[in-house]
């Protein structure tokens, strides 16, 4: 088990280092920074004194090598356009996004399961048929629609919550619910479907038959059920905290997707590339757990490991 | 406040406090009809008295952006959506009144020697700072050598003019410039409170700022919001506000700010389309208020620049394809009345403004006469343009309603429709060709030097060259009395209205949504940035 996340940890890292450094050098494609900080009227002179003073001049490689060394002390540089380190401009960023990302996957994971559990037992039935209808909407409404639904209907018309911010929780519950929905709606028709198989399964006609109560019952279809589902999840985890920039715009949600759009606007290669760090982090970090995961939730992942270690081991030692 | 207007809306209506599903759907299919329907008729306005202090303590003003956020007022002059901090926490030697007129601040008097380098400024006395100092020529000569340094970038034009600055006493100040300047002690950057500066350094100045406007800075929550406290010492009573503290939120999208404004988190809405705008009417609590002529829509035929042949180096194609646009069409449709057709690159604000010059009219039949004349029947050509600016709203539909005028009179144009970092890029670097959409905002172009931005070889965003306007801009650069400058900058802009190397399509205001809780506010001519936060009272 050390040596199989050892190596899920190694690849993580490289493909950590393959897409900063890819981000790296697409950044600077983009056109001369100095020139764009510079304001309109300014001679070549001062576009030169900003190049020097931003470290512009230095050899690509050279500015390379400060970035790496830089993303190993968690130290991005100086943001261009905003004065300030991108650390600072970050990690605040980061902990909102967070905050929004985890409520919608609490939201997401918590009714995805169950309807999805129900609507796999109850195969054929209205349930049934209500949640895959869902479903399919949940999925297909894209999430700044919604968002503007659910604000016109809660704040504008009921007045029971606020139309954006993110102070308190109550301005955590729209947003939360508008990114929620197209994780759920994949939950759900993928626990349905799980759940759907383990319930045809032999073990489970055999469970019924031996009189093992609903509630263990469920417990152990679950469990045989959530492999997929806990993949699926941890994608959609790592996709909420990368991808919640227009429901971050629409709700006026101070997090990593509004500074990532600024950061776009203004070209500021340092925070984008914070950004791009951070998030890729986050996604490795993410998928990694995920990876691990498995091993608990299935004892025949753990099994299955060791014996293609063993059959390694016997192979090896047959050939010397 | 500036031709305020309240309109009749949607608005919010006496709702249930909680309800059952039922209701909550009812309730959403009524707003979706009612978001649908077209704009209501306008009443009255109902602007109310202002009492001494006021009993809501807080205004929360929603903006689009405050650019980059910067909480020290002389860094914040980056563009024009940073200006709010600018204006707010900053008090210049002299500022801008609301009519445009440059007016004392913290200078009293300013004057130039004979040969127009050395400049003489009296500083008003008895002025406190955020931090309770008080305000000497010590804190202008801080904020002066404050912005040789690179990071800003914004004062670099303004650096490289200046020779020497030298203090005469605690209330005057010389400064020695390299070339004749005009705008010098409009331009010289914000005093700042040179004792705190010393003691918390560049860095912890930026996070903390201490200057002398009229709101002091009080905290900022990144891409959220920034609050401002009022500064009771604060030199101007006038503009001094009755409620405490101020809160500017950033709400980038514009329809989460008419929500916000619908539902009462805002006081103050800024930056609305006109479609935005119309959606408000019949409310019986949000009034409309707006900046006259805050920008205005320009077409620029970018290849007067370049040396290669092009027909839109023909004065006559150009004035044909002006001709060829119905600009009041586009003003009242498009603009539902927030816009009107523009007389000149030169706007009313503009020092100089010759307005005996007349618009020029809608004619498409004179326009195709031109066009054949000038042997320009299959003209076409590209029209770049950004995708998204303060200075026109709309843009897109905007170049979209040009592309159609000019398709009657048989001109093909393709638009490429780029985002703001790479367009403005390409601009600068000459990179475009045909022509090019540019807003000038009234504020820029209020000084008729800005406008060589636009209009001389060496302008950042320039679409000519032309030896006749690069001499008058450079008279007009290098003579600083103002009466001289304006008839410089009248004689630009009849040659700008007879060359039309840019088409001033029609001038825009720029829009706000005023709540229940703001009993005044008075409105900056050709402003389209959100404040300044100046006149502004709570009920």
């Amino acid at each position: 088990m050390t040596r199989y996340t050892l190596s899920r940890l190694l690849q993580g890292l490289v493909a950590m280092w393959v897409i900063v450094t890819i981000v790296f050098f697409l950044a600077r494609l983009g056109g001369d920074a100095a020139a764009l900080l510079a304001p309109a009227d300014a001679t070549p002179e001062q576009i030169a004194a900003i190049r020097v003073s931003y470290g512009f001049d230095q050899p690509l490689y050279l500015q390379y090598v400060d970035y790496l060394r830089g993303i190993a002390t968690l130290d991005f540089g100086q943001s261009v356009s905003y004065r300030q380190p991108v650390v600072d401009l970050v990690m605040p960023a980061m902990v909102n996004t967070a905050r929004l990302a985890l409520a919608a996957f609490a939201i997401a994971l918590v009714l995805g399961v169950t309807f999805g559990a129900i609507a796999g037992v109850r195969a054929g039935t209205r349930y049934d048929q209500a949640v895959r209808g869902l479903s399919v909407l949940g999925q297909s409404v894209p999430p700044f629609w919604l968002g503007m639904l659910l604000v016109l209907l809660f704040s504008i018309n009921l007045g029971w919550l606020p139309a954006f911010g993110s102070e308190g929780f109550t301005s955590l519950i729209l947003p939360a619910c508008a990114l929620a929905a197209f994780p759920l709606a994949s939950i759900a028709r993928l626990t349905r479907s799980s759940v759907l198989e383990i319930v045809a399964r032999d073990q489970t006609l055999f469970e019924r038959s031996k009189g093992v109560g609903p509630a263990t019952l469920m417990s152990h279809i679950l469990r045989n059920a959530s492999l997929p589902v806990v993949t699926l999840a941890g994608i959609q985890l790592g996709a909420m905290f990368s991808g919640t920039i227009v429901v971050e715009n629409l709700f006026a949600w101070p997090g990593v997707g509004q500074l990532a759009i600024q950061g776009i606007q203004a070209r500021d290669f340092a925070l984008i590339q914070g950004i791009v760090v951070v998030n890729t982090f986050v996604f490795v970090a993410l998928l990694f757990v995920v990876d691990l995961s498995y091993g608990w939730l299935d004892p025949r992942v753990r099994a299955i490991k060791t014996a293609v270690k063993s059959r390694v081991e016997a192979t090896v030692e047959a050939a010397a | 406040m500036s031709n305020p207007r309240r309109i009749a809306a949607t608005g919010r209506s006496s709702r249930p406090r909680y309800g059952k599903i039922t209701a909550a759907v009812s309730a959403l299919a009524l707003s979706l009809v009612a978001a649908c329907s077209g704009p209501a008729v306008p009443s009255a306005d109902g602007s109310a008295e202002v009492p001494a202090s006021a009993t809501n303590q807080t205004l929360t003003v929603g903006v689009a952006t405050l650019q980059q956020q910067y909480a020290d007022p002389v860094l914040a002059n980056e563009g024009g959506n940073t200006y709010p901090i600018k204006w707010s926490v900053g008090e210049p030697l002299i500022r801008q009144e609301l009519d445009m007129r440059q007016v004392p601040a913290l200078a009293t008097e300013w004057s130039v020697s004979a040969d127009d380098l050395t400049w003489d400024v009296k500083l008003r006395q008895g002025v406190k700072m955020h931090d309770g100092s008080t305000f000497t020529a010590k804190d202008v000569q801080t904020s002066i050598n404050r912005v040789k340094d690179p990071a800003f970038t914004s004062y670099a034009a303004y650096v490289k003019k200046i020779a020497s600055v030298e203090i005469v006493n605690d209330y005057e100040i010389k400064i020695k410039t390299t070339v004749p300047y005009a705008n010098l002690v409009f331009d010289t950057p914000a005093p700042v409170a040179t004792d705190y500066y010393n003691r918390v350094g560049e860095t912890e100045f930026r996070k903390k700022p201490v200057a002398a406007g009229p709101w002091k800075f009080d905290s900022q929550a990144f891409n959220d919001s920034m609050t401002l406290t009022r500064f009771d010492d604060f030199w101007d009573k006038d503009r001094i506000a009755n409620f405490s503290k101020l809160v500017l939120k950033i709400i980038p999208d514009e329809s989460s700010r008419l929500s916000g404004i619908q539902t009462g988190q805002l006081d103050i809405a800024q930056g609305l389309t006109p479609n935005s705008a119309a959606q408000l009417q019949g409310s019986p609590t949000i009034r409309l208020a707006t900046s006259k002529q805050a920008s205005v829509a320009n077409v620029f035929f970018v290849d007067n620049w370049f040396d290669a042949d092009s027909k839109l180096k023909d004065v006559n194609v150009r004035k044909a394809l002006m001709l060829a646009i119905d600009r009041k069409a586009i003003a009242d449709s498009l603009y539902r009345g927030f816009g009107s057709v523009t007389v000149n690159a030169t706007l009313p604000v503009t020092l100089g403004n010759d307005t005996s010059l007349q618009a020029w009219p809608y004619d498409p039949n004179q326009a195709k006469q031109l066009l054949a004349a000038a042997g320009a029947g299959n003209l076409s050509f590209t029209l770049h343009l950004y995708n998204q600016t303060t200075a026109i709203a709309d843009v897109q539909k905007f170049a979209e309603a040009v592309i159609g005028y000019w398709k009657e009179v048989g001109v093909n144009v393709t638009m490429d429709a780029m985002d703001p970092a790479t367009y403005l890029d390409k601009a600068v670097k000459h990179q475009l060709t045909g022509a090019v959409i540019l807003g000038t905002p009234g504020l820029l172009i209020s000084d008729p030097e800005k406008l060589s931005i636009f209009y001389t070889s060496t302008g950042g965003y320039s679409s000519v060259k032309n030896a006749e306007l690069d001499g008058m801009f450079a008279r007009l650069s290098s003579t600083v009395k103002r009466d001289d400058q304006a008839k410089i900058a009248g004689e630009i802009s009849r040659k700008l209205h007879e060359t039309l190397y840019g088409l001033p399509v029609v001038s825009l205001d720029a829009v706000y949504a005023i709540g229940p809780k703001v009993a005044a506010w008075k409105l900056m001519e050709g402003n389209p940035y959100p404040g300044p936060f100046w006149y502004l009272d709570a009920k």
